[in-house]
């Protein structure tokens, strides 16, 4: 029987910010084409660990690979939309989005073609040319939505995706994972929204104050406390300082 | 490289599509043209006014104590002789005549006294350049010689010529104009891209940008390739500024007044010119890797910009010991202003001008200045990774330098 080996790989992952601990010794992998979990509250460690992994932070100790290498911008194709995200304002929405196309590696009549494809789907055809700042704010979290996913990534990496989000939105983005998920691309879902961990996920990873209390498929996590929803795991987990696991 | 093209290509298209780059781009030669356009309709219409006026004589009399005037050249200029202030005064008030002119016995110690009737104050002038150019004239026809004349009013030129230890003419009054322009185009680096580079990573902060830029791409191409963007587009300023300028100059020169420039007297000394455009490059690439790495670490423009004053302040502080750089250029104060990266720039360019730099303190000038901008290029980029996560606060020395990030 073959493996196969792990897109994400994190491996004895520690960080500390002068004395303070954030994350202590990680340990967890993500499987190529499945949707993944990392799950949290504010402050447990989520976003420190993915900006390691994406080379935004150096960890303190341990390894934390994609595709078997420290990430490395252009090696792998990665989208990202991170909590903290925004474009730039005053350009064009079609300058940003062929812009950010050309970071990506794609050519810049493929960028454009793609671009206003995109644009045509959303209803926005008529903004291309349009400053992106002068867009409403739901207009510009879909030009932002069609950036993070505009290479095909073999990655893509949702931090807390819809925050901020109108209804329409948060639509748009469950028909995007959906659409992602049927292509085989693999997932990592940063939340602390159990409910949707719970529907899209196929594993997770259940961090505490920087310490993984809870990892494995959704199914085995739940079955460990005693079959209960993910959102009760979680509420458990948060206030039971003794509940969960050390992966 | 790729990625380096797309961040130039892209910092350079958005900047040419600002409207406000072109207003202020084009303020200055529109400025200038249209200063020049009414200079030259000036001096026109004030010429054309002075010979209208040149032509047009007018009586006057005159009293010499000074026994100079010479009747004969006075009377061609309408001047007539009286014997009494007195009754030159009284000429001019019963208004027989336009003017009066007291010549005092010694005009070298004393004043020329004039008494004319008012026409305006362009039009009154007329009545102290006929007194001077009566006496001047007359002063000439005593000495007999217009070739002493001309000696006496330093009518003459002198050519010096200074050797070098070893017997070759030195030509370095020459090559001075060469080197101050490479210094006045470093001062153009300060003033124009102080600001702009202060501010050239804020805008990734300020609109949550960066993190998905530093995801995409590597961080020392999105640098380099910002402040490459930011020396093409002022030398577009540069050229935008200098055109109008040099067209005029070409077209113009003798309307506008511009003044005759030797060009031929100029002489380019190979050695100055190359140490010179080295530390020009080398203190340029300094100064704007440094000012780079202090807006990376500033969370947003305006915080950003609070460093403007002292980006244009610290290059301009050697000029102050202007004097003594030029002078005695061994001297401790200044052998420090020129090796310390800072200030090695405007200090080393001013001794190359002034011919007070040995080649071999030009090429370690060029190679701290050169280490240095790489460090400072290096620490922009550690910046601008760390500080792309810092949207609310400026980073802290530590941060800048620990081991995280």
């Amino acid at each position: 029987m073959t493996t196969t080996p792990p897109l994400v790989e994190v491996r004895d992952f520690r960080m500390t910010f002068g004395a303070t601990p954030v994350i202590d010794r990680l340990d967890f992998e993500v499987r190529a084409g499945e949707t993944f979990g990392l799950l949290g509250s504010n402050g447990s460690g989520k976003t420190t660990t993915l900006r390691a992994l994406l080379g935004l932070l150096t960890a303190t100790a341990g390894t934390l690979h994609i595709k078997g290498e420290p990430y490395r911008p252009g090696r792998v194709r990665v989208g990202y939309l991170p909590e903290e995200r925004g474009l730039y304002k005053r350009e064009s929405v079609l300058d940003v989005m062929t812009y950010f196309g050309r970071l990506k590696g794609l050519r810049h009549d493929a960028a454009d073609t793609w671009s206003r494809a995109w644009l045509e789907q959303m209803d926005l055809a008529d903004k291309g040319r349009t400053s992106l700042g002068k867009l409403s704010g739901g207009q510009q979290q879909k030009v932002q939505l069609g950036v993070t996913i505009m290479d095909d990534p073999e990655l893509l990496i949702l931090d807390e995706p819809t925050k901020g989000f109108d209804p329409v939105n948060q639509q748009l983005l469950m028909d995007i994972i959906a659409d992602q998920q049927a292509k085989g691309t693999t997932l990592v879902l940063v939340s602390h929204d159990m409910h949707q961990v719970q529907r899209l996920a196929d594993r997770a990873l259940l961090l505490k104050d920087g310490v993984a209390r809870a990892y494995g498929t959704i199914d085995d996590i739940r079955a460990e406390f005693g079959g209960r929803s993910l959102h009760e795991v979680f509420l458990e987990i948060y206030t039971n300082a003794s509940a969960g696991k050390v992966a | 490289m790729s990625t380096f093209r797309t961040v130039l290509g892209f910092e350079i298209a958005r900047t040419l599509k600002k409207k406000s780059f072109w207003i202020g781009a084009l303020a200055v030669p529109i400025l200038v043209v249209a200063i020049a356009a009414v200079q030259f309709l000036s001096a026109q219409s004030a010429q054309d006014t002075s010979q209208a006026q040149a032509e047009q004589a007018f009586d006057w009399v005159y009293v010499d104590d000074s026994q100079l005037i010479v009747p004969e050249i006075a009377a061609a200029a309408g001047g007539a002789p009286v014997d009494t202030v007195a009754e030159g005064e009284a000429s001019f008030q019963a208004g027989e005549v336009a003017a009066f002119v007291h010549y005092p016995a010694d005009p070298t110690t004393e004043p020329i006294v004039v008494a004319g009737a008012h026409e305006g104050v362009f039009a009154d002038n007329r009545y102290g350049s006929v007194a001077s150019t009566v006496l001047s004239a007359s002063a000439r026809a005593a000495v007999g010689s217009d070739e002493l004349v001309s000696i006496a009013q330093g009518g003459f030129q002198v050519e010096t010529t200074t050797y070098l230890a070893d017997g070759t003419v030195s030509s370095a009054l020459q090559a001075l104009p060469v080197g101050i322009l490479m210094l006045v185009l470093f001062f153009l680096v300060v003033v124009l891209l102080g600001n702009p580079v202060l501010i050239a990573t804020t805008e990734e902060k300020e609109n949550r940008v960066a993190e998905i830029l530093l995801t995409t791409a590597k961080p020392n191409s999105v640098i380099a390739a910002k402040l490459v963007a930011l020396c093409v587009i002022a030398l577009a300023q540069i050229a935008v500024v200098v055109a109008p300028i040099a067209i005029g100059w070409l077209l113009f020169r003798e309307q506008l007044q511009f003044g005759e420039i030797d060009l031929s007297t100029l002489v380019f000394e190979p050695q100055m010119i190359i140490i010179g455009l080295l530390i020009l490059l080398s203190a340029a690439a300094l100064y704007i890797a440094s000012l780079a790495a202090v807006g990376a670490s500033a969370p947003s423009a305006k915080e950003a910009g609070g460093f403007s004053f002292a980006a244009i302040f610290v290059p301009l502080v050697p000029l102050y010991l202007i004097a003594m750089i030029m002078s005695t250029p061994e001297a401790p104060l200044v052998q420090f202003l020129t090796y310390f990266p800072f200030t090695a720039g405007t200090t080393a360019l001013v001794r190359n001008a002034f011919g007070g730099l040995e080649l071999w303190e030009g090429l370690l000038v060029v190679a701290v200045l050169a280490l240095s901008a790489v460090i400072a290029l290096q620490l922009t980029t550690r910046i601008f990774r760390r500080g792309a996560l810092q949207y609310d606060r400026a980073l802290s020395w530590r941060e800048i330098v620990g081991r995280r990030g």
